[in-house]
């Protein structure tokens, strides 16, 4: 029973179903209040001993989620961490996802994610409650989240756990490090966030068992194309990533879930001073996460897939970005003053939005013909991406070049609309001139949780 | 050898004690003290209100800004918010955890303190002070009487260890 892989047989599957309580007894206990979570999950009799809170041993819970949707999965931890009760048990719920970026709930997605790459393979970017920094996940990826009560929450418990558990199957020699991830030979295997409540807190970290690292790599912002962002959100710290199987070829994701499940179960609980609690391991259950079992679940699955909750939890940040643009008109008798002219264009976003734009004249827009601001200050009460503000700059420029007519001078080239000024030739310098090596940016981002 | 290093144990051991009790004490002097001056009261999960006529300053309390750590961002309520007792009102993360803020009183928020969502540290550094997070005024003033007064609070973080 404690061994069960990831994928059941139709048949053993159905057979574990049946220790998931009627779906109208969980209706009916929410609307007693009597509910929560994990204690009705083992069914009435542990509900009906409730009573005498004090003499019963803590109960410890293994859940499998079978969905691999990153909104369903997120949605599921956040039902059991509102409506569990975790002062007399403990549960340990394992999921992963099909390829997904996972940004903290202070983050900036547009930092973190490369949104092009995201959106070309189609992978989501979903935003989480805990705090912390951005994770790639796949189905080479295992989560694990831990809840306790506020007062039990012990992260450095739960990863010397994984740890066990790793070393138990594999012999692998992990090293949980200051900043609560766990490492192989120095590169990261695992991070951690966590999000504390009023009485339950949870917390969760990943497991790289077999990931597609070249795929992280992509999806992740982790090379320093940050620049031109200005906020106050939480910047994740790049690491040197490694997955299980690099050094245990023979990896596997549901050996690893088991490994963990059985150590969490087996694994004495011990109180602040060192003591003994009594506890009972429950065992495994595999959770169906839908609205017919967990009432609620699709309106948070909703909610957490929204763009109101992805991007626009954003913490309020500014973008600037500079154009170099060619000279234009008035400088078309004097050849010495044709070239390049430079223009930082800033936009504040609030909440997702372009609420302010803001044009510093490096070089003077004007010189470049692009006068009519319109574009530019249309932004206003759009949604953000970086595409937005490019495709504004090129069509102030353009509208300009039409506005005059083919110059005698001889940047007629220049100034020639249609296809050759195309997003290519604005040089972004912002990105150009990031050098992500440089020293005070480093630094920066190291001070950051 | 053995014990020699017992004895150095012992040694340190005594000396941690003195410092420890010491430093207890001089909290509770440093919270005798500045109790005269302002009745700050506080909720079981470590908030505090010190209330002004029908304004009251919240923040959260040394004991919860100590067990945090390094508190890197702050989320606040906005001006004009209405928030009920014990309903949650914003965040503060510190080391990879984002911990819910709850108002230990009912009221409309009339203010926050935006130099905490600049620099969060300020938590950290001045929690009684600088530190607090939003004013609120209160809508049912008696809910107060179910906070702890400053030396009750003490006493049942000591029962909490």
């Amino acid at each position: 029973m404690h061994d069960l892989p990831a994928r059941l047989p139709g048949a053993q599957r159905n057979l574990l179903l049946k220790h998931l309580p009627e779906p109208r007894m969980l209706c009916t206990m929410r609307s007693v209040k009597l509910l929560p979570g994990t204690a009705f999950f083992t069914g009435r009799r542990s509900f009906a001993a409730g009573v005498s809170k004090e003499a019963e041993p803590l109960k410890k819970l293994v859940y499998i989620s079978q969905s691999n949707d990153v909104f369903t999965n997120l949605a599921l931890e956040d039902w059991l961490y509102k409506q569990g009760d975790f002062k007399n048990s403990r549960a340990l719920l394992l999921w992963r996802n099909s390829p997904c970026v996972v940004v903290g709930r202070h983050q900036n997605p547009w930092v973190e994610a490369n949104a092009d790459f995201c959106a070309e393979k189609r992978i989501p970017i979903a935003r989480r409650n805990s705090g912390g920094g951005t994770v790639y996940h796949d189905l080479g990826n295992l989560n694990c989240t831990f809840f306790t009560s506020r007062d039990e929450y012990d992260r450095k418990a739960n990863l010397e756990m994984i740890r066990t558990a790793v070393w138990d199957t594999y012999g692998l020699d992990l090293v949980v490090n200051k900043r609560d991830d766990i490492e192989w030979r120095g590169q990261k295997v695992s991070g951690t966030a966590a999000k504390l409540g009023r009485d339950v807190a949870y917390h969760h970290c990943t497991v790289l068992v077999h990931s597609d690292r070249s795929m992280l790599q992509k999806a992740l912002r982790t090379g320093g194309v940050k620049g031109g962002y200005e906020s106050k959100a939480t910047i994740s710290v790049p690491a040197k990533t490694a997955c299980l199987r690099e050094a245990e070829p023979s990896a596997r994701v549901s050996d690893v879930m088991n490994a963990i499940g059985r150590v969490f179960l087996q694994n004495p609980i011990e109180d602040k001073h060192g003591n003994t609690v009594p506890s009972e391991a429950g065992g495994y259950q595999l959770l169906n996460p839908s609205d017919y079992w967990f009432p609620g679940l699709g309106s948070t699955r909703r909610d957490l897939a929204s763009w109101d909750w992805v991007y626009g939890k954003t913490p309020n940040f500014s973008f600037s970005r500079t154009y170099s643009l060619p000279k234009a008109h008035n400088a078309g008798n004097n050849p010495q003053e044709h070239g390049i002219a430079s223009v930082t264009v800033t936009l504040h976003v609030t909440n997702g939005m372009v609420t302010e734009t803001e044009i510093k004249e490096n070089d003077s827009f004007s010189q470049t013909g692009g006068s009519d601001l319109m574009h530019i200050s249309a932004l206003k009460g759009q949604r953000f991406t970086e595409h937005l503000l490019d495709a504004a700059v090129q069509r102030t420029v353009s509208a300009a070049m039409n506005a005059y007519p083919r110059g005698s001078s001889g940047n007629h080239r220049a100034f020639s609309p249609g296809p050759r000024l195309t997003q290519r030739s604005l040089i972004m310098e912002s990105e150009r001139n990031h050098d992500p090596m440089d020293r005070e940016y480093v630094n920066s981002i190291l001070t950051c949780a | 050898m053995t014990h020699n290093l017992v004895c150095v144990r012992r040694i340190f051991a005594s000396i941690i004690q003195t410092k420890s009790l010491g430093r207890l004490q001089e909290q509770r002097r440093s919270f005798t003290a500045s109790s005269f001056l302002a009745a700050r009261l506080f909720t079981p999960k470590h908030e505090w209100v010190d209330i002004d006529g029908k304004i009251g300053t919240v923040g959260i309390s040394d004991h919860a800004q100590q067990s945090l750590g390094d508190i890197v961002y702050c989320q606040l309520p906005n001006a004009g918010q209405e928030l009920s007792q014990s309903g949650e009102c914003g965040a503060l993360e510190s080391v990879k955890a984002a911990s819910e803020v709850y108002s230990p009183v009912s009221g409309k928020v009339i203010e926050k303190n935006s130099a905490c969502e600049d620099s969060p540290g300020l938590i950290n550094t001045s929690c009684y002070g600088e530190g607090w997070l939003f004013k609120i005024e209160l809508a049912k003033p008696e809910e107060t009487k179910e906070l702890m007064s400053e030396e009750k609070y003490l006493e049942f973080l000591a029962t909490q260890e």
